[in-house]
């Protein structure tokens, strides 16, 4: 792919950069549309601080280990230290052998503490030369496509930014919706510049063979896949080493494809699955069910995420969002010339348990008022736990500052921790232009009519979005480079302190506070009109100093109960129609990804019935309308016609088959799946159906649907259950009871 | 309403268990661990209140990120004390990773010590954080390495040690033997098992094996 003469200057795309011998290996699209492989000496670095006799031993050590080094005393700084230190800096001339010279030095030298080691080399190398992936760059080269100089020509920071004109190939399997790899057979689906193939597998070495004529034609700069991670790729590899046949996926020839293992993980207090990588040289794959950012902001938000975190776009379509907002705050704390710690080692400052049991608090909740109300406003404070970290300067070594402790100001308030006055820290820094480039294309979406440009500007604020909404977990998570748990604790202890103060300035102008969670408000005034809303946000973004909006007026909005007893509230639980005719639910099963297919379908269409109402006194008279729609779909049900779309279960396990101890659904079909030879990890998704839900018999209970055969029926009463728990939770305050629900709606009742 | 009084009856019988057993800790015992069940969480709180009602100052290091204050302010009513008072006593750091935990033993307990003139110092699932698999393993080892080395350090000085440590998760594979290679510098060992009784402790290794046991009433009324 290197041109036998290339110009001395190009200009393109930076499509992927990696590693190499020599230095990084960078793959350039150009505006000739061609893909040029170059060449830049990059010699990344590291530091070592330690006993000078365990440096002069690691220093003794490193020429011996082969790969030239250069070596020399630098002083940086600790995050948050004013004095700097000295520090041995490494230079390594083979970028290649990097990641093998620090874990054999890791092992080596506990008495020495390694800084910059483990940031990955394309962001170290994106870091000093000012690059991201996809930026529209310059480059300077010699004939034989090394780099003498490169720089972008337009930044993160854009908003109006051109995306390069890449070439996709799709690949998925026929027909497939569920995870292939518990089971069954399907033909390969080649999508390309408009066309759709389909390849069947009898013939091994024909498959691989056609496949490799659509690469080489087509020349994809992006391989599209649906479980191609777990699946697709990994058997395609096989496949084409048993009929020994080199299967050209990778651009860069001289590389194998990248591998890495399926593992699990815990999120949000849930366990997670990670189907592993495979992953590409010169050309980018990325696996649709493998990537959380795909699944929320498709393609354009990838490309805004890896922009502004500069992580590149096959690591950025697989790993965490966390992962991202990491990747800034070590850019920051690169350019600024701190030390970045290998792992994190700071533990929290010691407390008495009266001190953590008034600090170790999350936001505030105010219990939902249960039941239908009409004309409430929706208040949101705008990214607000970001927005407390950029105003009141909460970052891992701004928090408890020896400068500030005496400063009345510097508090934060109830707990006794205090905030630096006078120096922005580096997590305020990191998220200052992320906070104001979401705001712009906000404000672009506001101004813009056409659908798909919306579409795209809508995409990329929601990366962003949730670059932000991590910034706050990551305060205090484990993995976090910078994090403290004091920094969390200050960032909850001001949004308490803010919210109430939002509370205190509605109800002070009349309001009645209806729900309040953490940064949203809805409340109520009778014959309160738009106006006074917006007012009201005015003086609490005046009071409180956050911005906060308006989300919208609602003409009537639900507060369900809790399924288990009615007459208890559930935060954020509702659903409300607002005056534009657009619906907002939350915690309902249409919006649950394990509630069958056949349930989201009645409840949408009860909450269809059900937004025609203008008022209260109207919701109820939906209701008979509501009551009908439950009984045609019991009906369907009973009649034995629903199929199997209809009725799957999707859930996710929380630990390996063999582990559970109770006979649950979900315990119950992932053992029927490890009896079929497919090997699950906590976290996966498997679905199943409800045969027999009471059967004396476990194995009757359930079964997995990749285990269907010709042979099976469902439990029309299990999802009737199902269907009329997700009725009963809207019905209920208006007056409906579970038995009258049951009776009405039962199509052999005398009462239906 | 007939156990609303229970409350007020609980530590007796329980603290009456755990002064009869080693965990008493009054006495320099040197490294006691206590492993097994994961109800070695809620003993070690209920250690912690025992020596803070006496007056104590107890350093509790937390790996595990299961340190409870409101059991803890339970367990200070019932026994007559404000709760406020005795959670004044106990000084708590919580580790989210191995660096972390080690640092916390190996650069911060003394100073602690000093600051709040302990005496105890309980390591609340020391090895938890030891089973991240994004750690290899043999990093772990000379972090844990190093840990040990402080708290022999430690018990020699006269400090008294206690080391909670449930069995390691499944997900730990490989890793079991860090237990091992704690318990080997554990100077009594006692294993605790949920029973249909309720939980029992029972000591292991030593010349005459003893076991004590906490009946289920007692247990699930805390």
């Amino acid at each position: 792919m290197r041109p036998a003469c290339l110009p001395t200057r190009l200009r393109g795309w930076l499509l992927d950069a990696y590693a190499d011998r020599a230095g990084m290996a960078v793959w350039l699209l150009d505006e000739d549309n061609r893909r040029v492989r170059l060449l830049d000496p990059f010699r990344p670095t590291f530091y070592l601080a330690g006993p000078r006799h365990a440096l002069d031993a690691v220093l003794r050590a490193l020429p011996r280990r082969g790969c030239p080094l250069t070596t020399r005393w630098v002083e940086r700084h600790e995050l948050g230290s004013p004095d700097p230190v000295p520090v041995l800096e490494v230079a390594v001339h083979q970028p290649s052998r990097f990641p093998t010279l620090v874990r054999r030095l890791l092992q080596q030298c506990d008495q020495v503490q390694f800084y910059h080691v483990d940031v990955p080399l394309p962001q170290r190398y994106f870091y000093e030369r000012g690059l991201f992936p996809l930026a529209r760059c310059e480059v300077e080269v010699t004939v034989d496509g090394t780099i003498r100089a490169i720089h972008a020509v337009d930044s993160p920071w854009d908003t109006g930014y051109a995306t390069p004109p890449l070439t996709i190939l799709e690949l998925s399997l026929e027909g497939r919706v569920s995870n292939p790899n518990h089971g069954g057979v399907c033909n390969l689906i080649v999508r390309v510049e408009g066309e759709e193939r389909c390849l069947e597998g009898d013939d091994g070495a024909e498959l691989v063979a056609r496949l490799n004529q659509l690469l080489h034609r087509h020349d994809p700069d992006v391989i599209l896949t649906d479980w191609g991670d777990s699946y697709i790729l990994p058997r395609l590899l096989t496949l084409a080493s048993r009929v020994r046949l080199p299967l050209a996926l990778n651009r860069d020839a001289d590389r194998p494809v990248g591998m890495q293992a399926p593992r699990s993980y815990f999120s949000y207090g849930r366990i997670l699955a990670n189907a592993g990588a495979r992953t590409l040289y010169g050309r980018l794959h990325v696996d649709r069910q493998n990537s959380f950012v795909m699944a929320e902001t498709g393609f354009p938000g990838l490309i805004e995420q890896a922009r502004v975190t500069k992580v590149p776009l096959q690591h950025m379509a697989r790993t965490t969002t966390g992962t991202g907002i990491t990747a800034m705050q070590l850019e920051t704390a690169h350019h600024d010339g701190i030390l970045i710690p290998y792992r994190k080692r700071e533990p929290e400052e010691f407390k008495s348990a009266l001190e953590l049991l008034h600090t170790d608090q999350g936001g505030l909740v105010y219990a939902p008022v249960l039941g239908y109300h009409e004309n409430v406003g929706e208040l949101d404070f705008a990214s607000m736990y970001p927005s407390i970290m950029t105003r009141f300067n909460i970052s891992p070594e701004t928090v408890n500052c020896s400068c500030c402790a005496h400063d009345p100001a510097a508090r934060v308030p109830e707990i006794g921790h205090h905030t630096c006055r006078h120096r922005t820290g580096l997590v305020p820094r990191t998220l200052i232009p992320l906070l104001s480039k979401r705001a712009q294309y906000k404000r672009l979406l506001a101004a813009t009519a056409d659908p798909m440009t919306r579409q795209v500007l809508d995409q990329r604020q929601t990366a962003l979005k949730w670059l932000l909404v991590v910034s706050f977990g990551y305060l205090g998570y484990k993995n976090a480079r910078f994090g403290r748990i004091e920094a969390h604790e200050s960032v909850t202890a001001y949004s308490r302190e803010i919210l109430l103060q939002a509370k205190e300035t509605a109800e002070h102008r009349g309001f009645r506070l209806l729900h309040a969670i953490v940064d949203s408000l809805w409340v109520h005034k009778p014959g309160a009109t738009r106006g006074d809303y917006e007012a009201l946000a005015r003086a609490i973004a005046a009071r409180t100093t956050l911005p906060i909006m308006v989300e919208g007026i609602y003409r009537w909005i639900g507060f369900l109960p809790s399924r288990v007893d009615p007459r208890m509230p559930v935060p954020n639980q509702f659903v409300g129609m607002f005056e534009t005719g657009e619906s907002k639910i939350r915690g309902l099963e249409i919006r649950r990804a394990d509630a069958p297919l056949i349930v989201k379908k009645a409840q949408a269409e009860v909450l269809r019935s059900l937004s025609q109402a203008q008022t209260v006194v109207e919701l109820r008279a939906h209701v008979t309308h509501a009551l009908e729609i439950i009984r045609a779909y019991r009906h369907y049900l009973q009649s034995g016609r629903a199929s199997l779309e209809d009725l799957i279960i999707a859930k996710s396990i929380s630990r390996e088959p063999q582990a559970y101890r109770h006979q649950t659904m979900t315990a119950i079909a992932a053992r029927e799946l490890l009896r079929h030879g497919v090997r699950l990890q906590p976290g996966e998704t498997i679905h199943y159906v409800m045969t027999d839900a009471a059967a004396p018999l476990a194995e009757d209970r359930v079964r997995a649907v990749a285990t269907l055969d010709g042979a099976w029926s469902y439990d029309a009463r299990a999802y009737e259950t199902l269907l009329l728990k997700s009725a009963r939770v809207i019905l209920a305050p208006l007056g409906l009871n579970p038995t009258d629900l049951d009776d009405l709606t039962n199509p052999g009742s005398s009462r239906a | 309403m007939a156990n609303a009084v229970l409350p007020a009856q609980v530590p007796s019988p329980l603290l009456a268990i755990l002064h009869r057993s080693p965990l008493r800790l009054e006495r320099q015992n040197g490294l006691v661990l206590l492993f097994g069940h994961p109800a070695v969480f809620r003993l070690g709180l209920c250690v912690a209140t025992d020596r803070a009602l006496a007056g104590d100052s107890v350093l509790y290091l937390d790996g595990a990120n299961v340190f409870d204050p409101f059991l803890i302010g339970r367990l200070a009513r019932a026994g007559g004390a404000a709760p406020n008072a005795v959670l004044g006593r106990i000084h708590v750091s919580r580790a989210f990773t191995c660096h972390q935990m080690a640092r916390l033993v190996t650069e911060r307990l003394a100073g602690a010590l000093r600051t709040y003139r302990a005496r105890l110092i309980i390591l609340s699932g020391p090895l938890e954080t030891f089973y991240d698999e994004a750690v290899p393993y043999q990093e772990v080892a000379g972090l844990l390495h190093r840990i040990l080395a402080t708290l022999r350090h430690f018990a020699h000085l006269g400090h008294r040690l206690l080391c909670l440590s449930p069995v390691p998760p499944p997900e730990a594979k490989g890793r079991d033997t860090l237990l091992k290679t704690l318990s080997a510098q554990a100077n009594r060992l006692i294993w605790v098992e949920a029973t249909e009784a309720g939980v029992s402790l029972r000591e292991i290794g030593a010349s005459a094996p003893r076991s004590w046991g906490i009946s289920r009433v007692v247990w699930e009324s805390l």
